[in-house]
C-alpha cells in the first residue's frame, strides 16, 4: 500500500496527480522551486517541501535530492507527472534502489523507448511499422546531411532522447539542412542533456493519432482508444479529441494490438502512449512511445469513464487492472484545448506576468485541470501552458460547440493568451470536417481568422476609455474619501455606481 | 478647429463628454461602472450591455484588456493634439529604432554584426524562453547600428537588444 506520494512536478499535472491520490486516500507532498512558492499545486498538497537549484529547472530535474526529500518525509511513492523526470530512466531506477515506488514504468523499458533510434530498431524488429529513415543517432553535421540527401527531402530532424516537440526541425531541402541542424541539437542538448539526431522521411499530410495504453505487473494489456493530436503548431500539440473522425473501429483494433505489441515489447508497465502519423492511405507508421502519462490524457477519460491516474497509481501497489479489454468502450465525444500563455496576434510570443483576472468555464460537460488562479505570477521559467480546458458531449459537433461556450467563458485577464485562436479554430471549416491534419495550422489555418474588433466593440471600449481619461485621476491622495467604493483614485462627481461591491 | 479625438485599432471617432454619456462622432454612448474587482478590472455597462475590462491609464494612452486581449486606445485632446501638432512642425522623424526584447530570455544565438544590412522579418537574435527557442525579426529593412545583447546572457523584457538605422527609400 502506497501512504504518500512526492509529487515531482509543479503546476496543473501536479494538481491531477494530488486530486487522484486524495481519492484514494493517499497523502502527498508537494516540491516546489523558490520562484514557485506562492504557485497553485502547492494549495492541494498535504505538505510542502522547498527544492533548491542552480535554476528552477535544475531543481526539479535534480534526482538525488527529490529521492533525499523522498526519504526523509516517509514517502514510499514518486509520481513524475509530464515532462521533468518522467521519462528519465535513471530516476526510476534510483526510485527502485531507494525502495520507493516510481509511479511509472520500469528503467529499461523508459531506456528501450527514450532512445529513439533504439524504438526504431524493437519496433522493426517486433514488426511494427516504421517511417522510413535512420536506426543509428547522428552526432556530426556532415554524415547527417549525406543520409539526408539519401533518403531524400523533405525529411525531419529529431533529438535521439527527444519527447514533446523539443530538437525538431523540417528540412524542405539541402541548403536549409545546417542551419535547422544546429538549431536542433542546441534545443536537444539543452532540453535533454544529448545532442544526438535522427533523420526520418517527412510524411506529409498525415494525421498524429496515438493510442493510449496500461499495463499491470501480472502481463494485463489494455489499451484505451486513440486520440487525435493532429493540430500541433511548432509539433507541439495543442488541441486533442477521443474518438478520432477517420478510425473505424476494425482499424481502432488493429492500431491498438500495433501499440500492445510494441508495449510487450519493452516488457512495459503502468500507463503509456504509443503515437502513430496516419497518412491518407490509412497506412500507420510507428513514431515514439511516450513512457509516461500524457497531457491529453483527460480526453480519454472523458470517453472511457476511467480515472487514468488512479490507475497508475492502482497498478504501482501491484493490483491487476480494475478492468479488461473488453470493458472499454468509447461514449460520447471529449475535446481538449491547451491554454498558453502566449499571444497568437503576435507569432505565438510567450506572455508573462500576474494574473489579474481570473474566471474559469462551468457547467455540465466541462472540465478544467488549470494550474493557476487569481494573482497567480506567471514566469519565463517553465512551459507556458497555464492549463487545459476539456469538454464532454454525446458527439462531436455538441462538443465543438460547448468547447466555443467554455472559451467564451473563459476569462483571463494580465496575460496574453491563445484563447482566441482556440476560438477561431473551432469555427473552421476543416476543423469542423474532421479531416484536419498535421499541416492544419502551417498550410491550412488562415491566420486572419483569428477574431478582431467589430465596429460596435471598437465603439464600446473608445467610449469607455474617453469616459476613464475623464474620471480617473490617479492618487489624489486624500483620505477623507474612505467610503468612496472605487478608492481614493475616484472623483466622486462623476461616478455613476448602481451596485455596491 | 481642433477637436477631440478617440483612436483604436486603426479606428478614429471624434469625442465629447457629458457625465456618464461620452459622445463619438456625436452618437452617445451610456456608461455605468458596475463593480471593481481587483488590478483595475471592471465590470461596466455600456450602452445596456455588459463587459468584463481591464483598465490602465498612462497619459493620453488607456490599456483595455477585453476578451484576453489588450488594446491601446490613443485620447487626443484639444491640449495635447496642438501639442503633438507643433512637435511634429520641427520635422524630428526617427530615423532609428531599437528592438526590444519581447519577453525575458536566453540569447542563445546572435545573427548579425554591427553595420550588417538586415531586411524587413530577417531574424536577428534568437532568444530561448519557456523552453522554445524565438527568433526575434526585424520590423523594417535597415543597418544594424548597435548590438546590445550578448550570447549566453539573459535580457529582461522589453530589454533593448539592438538598435537599426532605417534604410532610406
Amino acid at each position: 500500500m502506497i501512504k504518500r506520494i512526492l509529487v515531482a512536478n509543479r503546476g496543473e499535472i501536479a494538481i491531477r496527480v494530488i486530486r487522484a491520490a486524495k481519492e484514494m486516500g493517499i497523502e502527498t507532498l508537494a516540491i516546489y522551486h523558490e520562484v514557485d512558492k506562492s504557485s497553485h499545486h502547492l494549495n492541494f498538497a498535504t505538505l510542502t517541501k522547498q527544492i533548491n537549484g542552480s535554476t528552477p529547472k535544475a531543481a526539479y530535474l535534480d534526482i538525488n535530492q527529490i529521492i533525499e526529500i523522498a526519504k526523509s518525509t516517509d514517502c514510499d511513492a514518486i509520481h513524475p507527472g509530464y515532462g521533468f523526470l518522467s521519462e528519465n530512466a535513471d530516476f526510476s531506477e534510483a526510485c527502485e534502489k531507494n525502495g520507493i515506488i516510481f509511479i511509472g514504468p520500469k528503467a529499461q523499458s523508459i531506456r528501450a523507448m527514450g532512445s529513439k533510434t533504439q524504438a526504431r530498431k524493437i519496433m522493426f524488429e517486433a514488426g511494427v511499422p516504421i517511417v522510413p529513415g535512420t536506426l543509428e543517432p547522428i552526432n556530426d553535421q556532415t554524415s547527417g546531411k549525406k543520409i539526408a540527401d539519401e533518403i531524400g527531402y523533405p525529411v525531419l530532424l529529431k533529438a535521439a532522447s527527444g519527447g514533446g516537440g523539443k530538437g525538431m526541425r523540417i528540412v524542405r531541402n539541402e541548403n536549409e539542412f545546417t542551419e535547422n541542424f544546429e538549431s536542433a541539437q542546441r534545443e536537444a542538448l539543452n532540453s535533454f542533456k544529448d545532442d544526438s539526431i535522427y533523420i526520418e522521411k517527412l510524411i506529409e499530410n498525415a494525421k498524429h493519432i496515438e493510442i493510449q495504453l496500461i499495463a499491470d505487473k501480472h502481463n494485463n494489456y489494455v489499451f484505451l482508444g486513440e486520440r487525435d493530436c493532429s493540430v500541433q503548431r511548432r509539433h507541439q500539440k495543442l488541441i486533442e479529441e477521443c474518438p478520432s473522425t477517420v478510425l473505424d473501429e476494425e482499424l481502432r483494433q488493429k492500431m491498438g494490438m500495433v501499440a500492445l505489441n510494441a508495449a510487450r515489447a519493452v516488457d512495459y508497465t503502468n500507463a503509456g502512449t504509443v503515437e502513430f502519423l496516419f497518412d491518407n492511405n490509412k497506412n500507420f507508421y510507428f513514431l515514439e512511445m511516450n513512457t509516461r502519462l500524457q497531457v491529453e490524457h483527460p480526453v480519454t477519460e472523458m470517453v472511457t469513464g476511467i480515472d487514468l491516474v488512479c490507475e497508475q497509481i492502482s497498478v504501482a501497489m501491484g493490483n491487476t487492472l480494475s478492468f479488461k479489454q473488453s470493458d472499454i468502450q468509447l461514449k460520447g465525444h471529449s475535446i481538449e484545448c491547451r491554454i498558453n500563455a502566449e499571444d497568437p496576434y503576435n507569432d505565438f510570443m510567450p506572455d508573462i506576468g500576474r494574473i489579474l483576472y481570473y474566471q474559469e468555464p462551468q457547467g455540465n460537460g466541462i472540465r478544467l485541470d488549470s494550474g493557476v488562479n487569481l494573482n497567480n505570477e506567471v514566469t519565463m521559467y517553465f512551459d507556458p501552458m497555464i492549463a487545459k480546458l476539456i469538454v464532454y458531449a454525446k458527439d462531436r459537433k455538441l462538443a465543438i460547440k460547448k468547447m466555443l461556450m467554455a472559451l467564451d467563458e473563459f476569462k483571463i485577464g494580465g496575460l496574453k493568451t491563445n484563447i482566441p485562436f482556440h476560438k477561431a479554430i473551432m469555427n473552421n471549416s476543416e476543423f469542423i470536417s474532421g479531416k484536419y491534419n498535421t499541416n492544419f495550422l502551417t498550410s491550412v489555418f488562415d491566420y486572419s481568422e483569428l477574431p478582431e474588433l467589430n465596429f460596435e466593440e471598437k465603439q464600446m471600449l473608445a467610449a469607455l476609455s474617453v469616459y476613464f481619461k475623464e474620471n480617473y485621476k490617479p492618487h489624489c491622495n486624500t483620505t477623507e474619501n474612505n467610503n468612496n467604493k472605487f478608492g481614493n483614485n475616484w472623483k466622486q462627481s462623476n461616478l455613476h455606481i448602481r451596485r455596491l461591491i | 478647429m481642433i477637436v477631440n479625438k478617440v483612436k483604436i485599432d486603426n479606428s478614429e471617432f471624434n469625442y465629447d463628454v457629458n457625465e456618464n454619456i461620452v459622445l463619438l462622432d456625436n452618437q452617445p454612448n451610456e456608461i455605468e461602472i458596475l463593480k471593481r474587482f481587483s488590478n483595475d478590472y471592471y465590470e461596466v455597462l455600456i450602452n445596456g450591455k455588459k463587459l468584463i475590462v481591464g483598465i490602465k491609464k498612462d497619459n493620453n494612452q488607456i490599456q483595455i484588456n477585453y476578451q484576453n486581449r489588450t488594446f491601446d486606445i490613443e485620447i487626443i485632446d484639444s491640449f495635447s493634439a496642438i501639442k503633438k501638432e507643433m512637435s511634429s512642425l520641427s520635422g524630428n522623424e526617427l530615423m532609428t529604432a531599437s528592438v526590444k526584447a519581447p519577453m525575458p530570455g536566453l540569447i542563445i544565438k546572435i545573427n548579425k554584426n554591427i553595420n550588417d544590412k538586415i531586411q524587413k522579418g530577417e531574424t536577428l537574435v534568437i532568444i530561448e524562453a519557456m523552453k522554445m527557442e524565438n527568433s526575434i525579426k526585424s520590423p523594417f529593412d535597415g543597418i544594424v547600428k548597435s548590438i546590445y545583447s550578448t550570447v549566453g546572457n539573459t535580457v529582461a523584457k522589453n530589454d533593448i537588444l539592438f538598435e537599426i538605422e532605417r534604410m532610406n527609400k
